[in-house]
């Protein structure tokens, strides 16, 4: 096993110091035209081209390991290892085990050490760098985090943008570029007498972090772009699950108004109220950009186009108005209604408005003009969904609807709720439908099945009316009344969790990230859930009137912000909204 | 390939001059093999005797697989790939010979032992702190303020 010529092992790892500095992915290593031997015996003369073998350490190594070294060379030693060289392979095997029987455990303890070394290897420092990328492509993007903390060499080779690419996981890319959020209604904080936001950085801490906050693009991002996004994603998922609230805002309008409808559109959030006008918010700069003045009642539904051009609202005085983000400026007024607008739903410019007056109507917002009016309800519509083809309607009938948007005709009538409809989903690509009803339950439809036969699920177990809802596979989210959110298998027909906590009526849904979930309920808190485990991850923020007519009517997010929209009906409770900031920046 | 073809058997002589007899079929798996169609003797100096006996078991057992047109399922979970027993025991040997082998099987493009082989390293390191992995792979030689600076390198991963 052991060869005759050469006792001095050389393991052949390099280590940082024997590295020069790696500018590219093609590395070159150090090549000193020799040989290296391994510990099965045998020599490569590939690995030559490949690896560098690092002559001083092995020097440094038997140094270290072999004091006597460094005395006068014993005639007694030199004359054991002439007369070992001399034996073959299988003798000097015979010689070792022999020599180990005759040594002290100190002895064999030193040696362990010294032959271990020939045993491991560094393969990422020592393989060609494709060899250590198909390696590291197996790993998880938190492996490859404590990869790179080894060494220079796995540090380089870990942060090589194609392997994070590979992970897999999508949604790191999609966040926006970060944000500001330190001006304006940010230069405050939302703390204050009667509001609490749990784990809010302390006001002290404050001017370090949001000067932290404009380095928006750090080391990491300049070497190694994809890792610094995953970071980025990675920490803003902390954010909202544990770490220390960074940033928060109030916006004040509407005073002693409810807020009846928020959108959030890119860096813009719109608020619509019943004291008649609507706001238009500049996120990031937490300010106010127009006020939006015309209607002669309260406004009870609001749309931002998904364009982000036009923001459209119903009202109590029958009209519907068309408005641009631009400049504030009124589009168009939409006149047909002979009812308060009470929901509306888009795709594209086409807008579909659902009506006290029991009908929907069909609008282009760019002209103005006035498509088709849908009949067939028998009371007011009180929620509407659009594909841009196929209309789904909820009504105080009890019925679903399903129309064909450019005919006006009512294709399908679904039937089963026996009280009011109040909320509705629709996913187009499967023909799915769930309505939330005042009769407690929530039915999955199937409107492509034979007429009768639609209902392909009957969710129960609320007690009250479900007021938001939202799907993603087959599972369903829902919110309700009756203060718990429950989580849904609707191919099951089962319900998976249901979340206690909140001690009123839930007003609010939103379901972010892979499993995070923020509800607002009318005890005056928000809080965030982890669907996937059917626990609380944290209240987010609490009123101190809540039970006392302090309530949180609106919530909305995107990624890295949520707005709610709070208030109360008895004055307890001044109207305003709250923002939190869970944004980061690229590390 | 024909059947004719499959049963002849092959010469592969290794860098310290060893002679292995196997059948093509076998080492057809080698894509580096396989483009030798009229060689009966193939020197492999790249190759030891002790590392290609290993690399010859392995193709051995895998004759008869089924060519792996299924690419890993790209989902959340692709990171956790089955090792089938036997190759787990193939695998356990010395890091030194493990990365013999990684080479050999990218010099000879057999694609199954490197996909194989490269995910063992892989487990290896999963799981494990910074310093649990220098001393798997016997990293060391750093000072106290290298380690430092790696470790603040790293630090948004700690919070």
């Amino acid at each position: 096993m052991w060869p005759r010529n050469d006792v001095h092992m050389d393991d052949g790892s390099m280590t940082p110091e024997d590295q020069e500095p790696v500018t590219d992915n093609d590395m070159e290593y150090n090549d000193n035209g020799e040989e290296s031997s391994y510990s099965n015996g045998s020599s490569s003369s590939y690995n030559a081209d490949k690896l560098s073998s690092s002559r001083p350490l092995q020097h440094k190594l038997d140094l270290s390991a072999s004091p006597s070294r460094n005395n006068d060379l014993n005639p007694r030693v030199e004359h054991l290892i002439a007369l070992f060289k001399d034996l073959s392979s299988a003798e000097q095997m015979d010689a070792f085990t022999r020599l180990l029987q005759e040594s002290n455990m100190t002895n064999i303890r030193q040696l362990r050490a010294i032959i271990e070394p020939h045993f491991q290897r560094d393969f990422l420092s020592c393989l060609p760098v494709e060899l250590g990328m198909k390696i590291l492509h197996n790993l998880t993007g938190y492996d490859l985090l404590k990869v790179a903390q080894v060494s220079k060499n796995w540090k380089l080779i870990s942060e090589i943008d194609k392997i994070w690419k590979s992970l897999g996981v999508e949604e790191f890319k999609h966040h926006p570029d970060p944000t500001d959020r330190v001006t304006g209604a940010w230069q405050g904080t939302a703390i204050a007498a009667g509001v609490t936001i749990p784990d809010h950085i302390q006001p002290c801490d404050l001017n370090v972090h949001r000067f932290l906050k404009l380095q928006k693009f750090g080391d990491i991002f300049e070497r190694a772009a994809d890792k610094s996004r995953y970071l980025r994603a990675d920490k803003i998922e902390k954010n909202w699950n544990a770490n220390p609230i960074m940033g928060s805002a109030v916006l004040r309008g509407h005073e002693d108004h409810v807020i009846t409808c928020m959108q959030i559109h890119d860096d813009v959030l719109v608020t619509g109220s019943d004291d008649n006008t609507l706001k238009v918010w500049c996120i990031d700069k937490g300010e106010v950009m127009y006020t939006l003045v015309g209607h002669t009642g309260g406004v009870w539904t609001s749309q931002i186009s998904q364009c982000g051009r036009y923001i459209v609202s119903g009202s109590t005085d029958r009209t519907v108005k068309v408005w641009s983000t631009v400049d504030g400026s009124l589009l168009h007024t939409l006149q047909g209604h002979t009812s308060t607008v009470r929901c509306m739903a888009m795709a594209g410019s086409i807008l579909v408005t659902g009506s006290r007056d029991t009908t929907l109507r069909v609008w282009d917002v760019e002209s103005g003009r006035h498509l088709a009016t849908l009949h067939g309800h028998h009371a007011a519509v009180r929620c509407v969904q659009f594909d841009g083809t196929t209309v789904v309607s909820g009504g105080y009938d009890f019925t679903v609807k399903i129309w064909n948007a450019h005919t006006g005709r009512c294709i399908r009538t679904l039937t089963g709720h026996n009280n009011r409809v109040y909320s509705l989903l629709f996913e187009s690509e499967r023909s799915i439908v769930c309505s939330g009803s005042l009769d407690t339950s929530i039915r999955v439809w199937d409107f492509t099945r034979p007429e009768g036969q639609e209902c392909v699920a009957l969710l129960q177990g609320h007690t009250s009316l479900t007021s938001g809802m939202q799907l993603r596979g087959n599972i369903l989210v829902s919110c309700n009344a009756d203060s718990h959110v429950r989580v849904w298998d609707i191919h099951e027909g089962t319900c998976v969790h249901m979340l206690s906590g909140h001690r009123s009526a839930i007003t609010s849904l939103q379901w972010f990230g892979r499993n995070m979930v923020a509800t607002s309920s009318d005890d005056g808190t928000v809080k965030l859930w982890d669907i996937e485990r059917g626990a609380l991850i944290r209240d987010l923020v609490t009123l101190d009137s809540g039970g006392n007519g302090g309530c949180i009517w609106r919530l909305c997010s995107t990624s890295t912000m949520l707005a709610c929209a709070v208030g109360s009906r008895n004055n307890t409770e001044e109207t305003k909204v709250i923002l939190l900031d869970f944004d980061a920046v690229y590390p | 390939m024909s059947d004719a073809d499959s049963q002849k058997q092959i010469k592969l002589i290794s860098s310290d001059d060893k002679t292995f007899t196997v059948s093509r079929k076998v080492i057809s798996q080698s894509k580096t093999i396989s483009g030798f169609t009229s060689e009966d003797t193939i020197p492999l100096p790249k190759v030891t005797s002790a590392i290609l006996e290993k690399i010859i078991t392995w193709c051995e057992h895998h004759a008869d697989d089924e060519p792996k047109k299924v690419e890993k399922i790209e989902k959340g979970n692709k990171k956790t790939v089955e090792i089938s027993e036997w190759d787990a025991e193939f695998m356990k040997v010395d890091q030194g010979t493990l990365f013999e082998i990684i080479l050999a099987a990218n010099y000879l493009d057999i694609r199954g032992l490197l996909e194989v082989t490269t995910q063992n390293v892989a487990n290896m390191m999963k799981g494990k702190t910074p310093s649990q992995v220098r001393t798997l792979f016997k990293i060391d030689n750093f000072s106290e303020e290298e380690l430092e600076a790696m470790k603040k390198g790293n630090a948004w991963c700690e919070d």
